[in-house]
């Protein structure tokens, strides 16, 4: 078993027990860019293959357009909390 | 067995747990976001490469169309209630 | 074995997840609204889509995730449409 995997899923796990635990919202979405990251990679070193890195191309560009979606909504909330009240 | 596998099935438990248990709009779609997540790496575990290309393609479109869901029913219902409590007896 | 292994585990969370998801989308909490409620149905259909995986329906994987995201639209379009329409 390499050291890289094992690194990168250390920091998934710890990265995952983060999400559910904190309280913020604002503070969340960063932790879930970071698990994408986290999920691409490994996806990467598993598949040995070049399918495998088209795979993890696909997966990285639309989770970062998701986590965008995200962030950008957080905002777009938070206006509407703020001049309806 | 492997990382991969290991990670992607504590993923799909933590996320399919947090969705119930959350009780904010943004919380909860973050939360299936966690869970898509773990569903294409265990897609991916199994060599199933195309089904799991397609599968993070259409991700992010029920992303989408949820967030601008949610965004669309917040700001409907903040009206509507700040409306009905202005005009009580003509709002007919 | 070891791939065996791992498809005996897809099973059973993916059972597990059917049956958190239909008792969260009945009694969880704070679920007369009805954005709250869809959002928790979404979990039993992953659920859904790991017995298909873990029983190597390819075809059928595919066309249920492609399936769900359009009912994903037409479920939020109603409840919408629904809001806007009682008084």
């Amino acid at each position: 078993m390499d050291i890289v995997i094992l690194t990168i899923g250390t920091i998934m796990v710890i990265v995952g027990l983060r999400i559910f635990l904190t309280r913020s919202r604002a503070l969340k979405l960063p932790y879930v860019c970071c698990l994408n990251f986290c999920m691409a990679a490994l996806i990467v070193l598993y598949i040995k293959s070049p399918m495998g890195a088209l795979t993890a191309v696909v997966y990285f560009i639309s989770s970062t357009i998701s986590s965008n979606a995200i962030a950008h909504t957080i905002g777009e909330m938070k206006k509407i909390e703020k001049t309806m009240k | 067995m492997d990382v991969l596998p290991l990670i992607s099935i504590l993923s799909c438990i933590l996320g399919g747990i947090g969705v119930i248990l959350h009780t904010d709009y943004i919380n909860k779609i973050i939360m299936f976001a966690f869970l898509e997540a773990g569903l294409i790496g265990l897609i991916t575990s199994f060599y199933y490469l195309d089904v799991s290309i397609i599968s993070s393609i259409l991700e992010p479109i029920g992303t989408v169309i949820l967030l601008l869901g949610a965004l669309k029913y917040a700001h409907l219902k903040r009206t509507k209630k700040k409306y009905s409590s202005e005009v009580p007896i003509l709002a007919r | 074995m070891n791939t065996m292994n791992l498809v005996v585990l897809t099973t059973y969370i993916g059972y597990f997840l059917l049956i958190i998801g239909v008792i969260g989308a009945i009694f969880g909490p704070m679920t007369n609204d009805p954005l709250k409620r869809l959002l928790n149905i979404e979990v039993p259909s992953m659920g859904v889509a790991l017995i298909f995986l873990a029983y190597n329906e390819t075809l059928a994987l595919m066309t249920y995730i492609a399936v769900n995201s359009v009912l994903m639209l037409v479920f939020v379009r109603a409840i919408i449409k629904n809001e806007e329409l009682e008084a």
